[in-house]
């Protein structure tokens, strides 16, 4: 009991539990299965993209263009299958590789060139955006195959199938994280990079693989957002970064490197879900709800600080 | 020192949810031993979900609450974060959850919306569009502006103001937007059937952001000194304009028109700095969203589409439109 309190999520874990059980108790309509099932999937797309920015943040960077490669890699993929003809599986395949692509131009210039993460992935954000303005002059890719779209926003069961989506993902990262060398070493990055490159870790690589892998998280989410949108839509995605970005921080992960964990970054995303269908559940206005986000936040980034002066001592 | 920590999280939440003046008797502290069923009593509620938080829609709000009232019903609007499908989506399907009964929508995009709106209308609630149309979905009506018209509308006062010849620069906010691409349209084609002695010289993007309105107006200006006149075909523009033409010392000369009325381009008007600007019937498509959705819950059929019209704004009737507007709606 007390070893799963010393957890790192036991902070957001307790939270979200606390606050499921009340909404579920006091607003009837939070525990329908109707709305079990629209939640789920609100939250499933932040935490595909959340996770993808946890392995920059983990590396003590960060990247700032996921929402607009979300947006980016969708448009690509969506005029590979529309406009140039190409079959579903390639045309998908493409939207990924564009992700992983740039991804690895911010991970090349932040781990080769030394330039500040927060600089090169605020450009890339610039970027990224510009380049659907030009490809799409704004407007949305709409003649994506019907086939596509249905097979991109379908369920399994009761189950949204972004949430499968996010369910295998996390599995995959968990699994690179704990249990391979890669995953050591991303944490080691983070905790004291000129102590890991010491002990024969190859930072720069591993720092680039992160990027990488935060671009193709971010793709993945483009393309399914085809689906649920039915179309690749252009101004999609603006302000995404920050909520992936806030989930990761709400889950205990720490912006200065080396601590986090995937199932932090999904409770905090959760919890981001729950609390805004809570709030319009709760009939209160939509003003408060970036209110209590930006608290939350805050609480969890104390949180951190707090637990980081109770390691030391 | 986690769990504690935990707890402050949690306590905030509470807080922060107790704040809010509690509006329904089910979220009244106190508690029923039972809990109480989703308020589904006489008084229906009907919610109007906007693109996102802007003062445009503030006068659809007030004509929305206002025949609320009238007809006895309980309406509420709730904003999206972000001009933007995913949030607005979100929203929707938390009112779903919610069970109202009626959602009035000024659609942020229409493809978008196809599967939210057919959810909402499997679950029994009537939905409708209410100033941004969304055609492929299953919404029963759209109340607003036809925009191609409204910018003809536009086009022939710009005309009239400019004396049929000159170059104009036009200011978009979002090339994107169908309503504004709608009211470009009308208003190109306008001139070009019968102004053709006044040329288009720019089109530019002001994305919806006033600052953004002050480079782009700052740059046209030094290109084209020959400038005869601005009209903006989105809201932001005009007060943008008009700030940097009082600077440049072009206030006045240069013809300024566009859409909208907001607060700052009808004390340009009064000043002399706008010529003129088209006001759409905000209040008016507030005050027939209850209307039709009341039609709607009664089983009555609704027109696929309601033209609430404009009105040119100049500074003869700045000061008594408003009210003119709102007369018959009471």
């Amino acid at each position: 009991m007390t070893r799963l309190l010393r957890r790192r999520e036991a902070g957001v874990g307790l939270a979200l539990l606390l606050l499921a059980a009340a909404l579920a108790w006091h607003v009837p309509a939070f525990r329908e299965s109707g709305n079990l099932f629209l939640v789920s999937r609100q939250i499933a797309y932040v935490a595909i993209l959340a996770l993808g920015v946890f392995f920059t943040i983990l590396t003590a960077g960060i990247d700032l263009s996921i929402g607009s490669l979300v947006s980016l890699s969708g448009v690509i993929g969506a005029l590979a299958m529309s406009r140039a003809g190409v079959p579903p599986v390639l045309g998908l395949a493409a939207g990924l590789l564009v992700g992983a692509a740039l991804g690895a131009v911010n991970g090349g210039l932040v781990a080769y060139a030394g330039v500040a993460p927060f600089i090169v992935t605020l450009g890339m954000m610039s970027v990224a955006r510009g380049l659907v303005l030009i490809i799409t002059h704004g407007d949305s890719i709409r003649d994506v195959p019907k086939g596509v779209v249905d097979a991109l926003n379908g369920n399994v069961g009761p189950i949204a199938g972004a949430v499968l989506v996010l369910l295998v993902v996390a599995l995959a990262a968990h699994l690179l994280l704990a249990h391979t060398r890669f995953g050591r070493a991303l944490y080691a990055v983070g905790g004291n990079e000129t102590a890991a490159a010491l002990s024969g870790v190859q930072t720069r690589r591993i720092k680039l693989c992160a990027y990488v892998l935060s671009g193709l998280f971010s793709a993945l989410v483009g393309l399914l957002y085809i689906g649920r949108y039915s179309a690749a839509q252009a101004d999609i995605g603006k302000g995404m970064e920050l909520d992936g970005i806030a989930a990761a921080v709400i889950g205990g992960t720490s912006l200065m490197g080396g601590q986090g964990t995937v199932l932090g970054v999904i409770l905090g995303a959760t919890l981001m879900g729950v609390i805004r269908n809570g709030l319009v559940l709760l009939q209160v206005s939509g003003y408060w709800q970036e209110l209590v986000i930006g608290v939350i936040i805050v609480l969890a980034a104390l949180l951190d600080i707090v637990r980081a002066r109770g390691t030391r001592r | 020192m986690r769990i504690i920590t935990g707890f402050w999280l949690v306590a905030a939440l509470a807080l922060l949810a107790a704040c809010q003046p509690a509006p329904q008797p089910e979220t009244k502290p106190a508690a029923a031993p039972t809990p109480a069923p989703p308020a589904k009593t006489a008084a229906k509620t009907f919610v109007m979900v906007p693109k996102g938080v802007n003062p445009y829609y503030e006068p659809c709000y007030q004509g929305f609450e206002a025949a609320a009232a009238k007809y006895g019903v309980k309406a509420e609007h709730v904003e999206p974060r972000e001009f933007q499908a995913p949030q607005q989506v979100e929203v929707l399907e938390n009112l779903i959850s919610r069970h109202v009964d009626g959602i009035a929508i000024s659609a942020v995009d229409d493809q978008g919306l196809v599967e939210v709106v057919k959810r909402a209308t499997d679950a029994g609630i009537k939905v409708i569009c209410f100033d941004a149309p969304a055609p492929s979905t299953a919404a029963l009506c759209y109340i607003g502006t036809a925009n191609e018209e409204a910018g003809k509308v536009g086009a022939e006062a710009l005309a009239k103001a400019m004396g049929d010849e000159g170059e104009v620069a036009v200011l978009q906010g979002g090339l994107a937007a169908p309503n504004l691409n709608d009211r470009y349209k009308g208003f190109e084609a306008w001139l070009k059937e019968h102004a053709p002695k006044i040329h288009i010289v720019a089109k530019e993007d002001t994305q919806g952001k006033a600052d953004i309105v002050l480079n782009k107006c700052e740059a046209l200006i030094e290109a084209h000194s020959d400038i005869k006149a601005i009209f903006s075909v989105s809201a932001e523009g005009v007060p943008g304009a008009a700030s940097v033409l009082k600077d440049r010392g072009k206030a006045g000369k240069v013809v300024l028109a566009g859409f909208d009325d907001l607060p700052d381009t009808l004390a340009g008007i009064k000043a002399g700095t706008v010529s003129f600007c088209i006001a759409q019937r905000t209040y008016k498509m507030g005050w027939l969203s209850i209307e039709k959705l009341l039609d709607a819950v009664a089983g009555n059929p609704l027109p696929k589409q309601i033209d609430t019209g404009t009105v040119i704004v100049t500074k003869d009737n700045v000061d008594t439109y408003a009210q003119a507007d709102r007369a018959d709606l009471k």
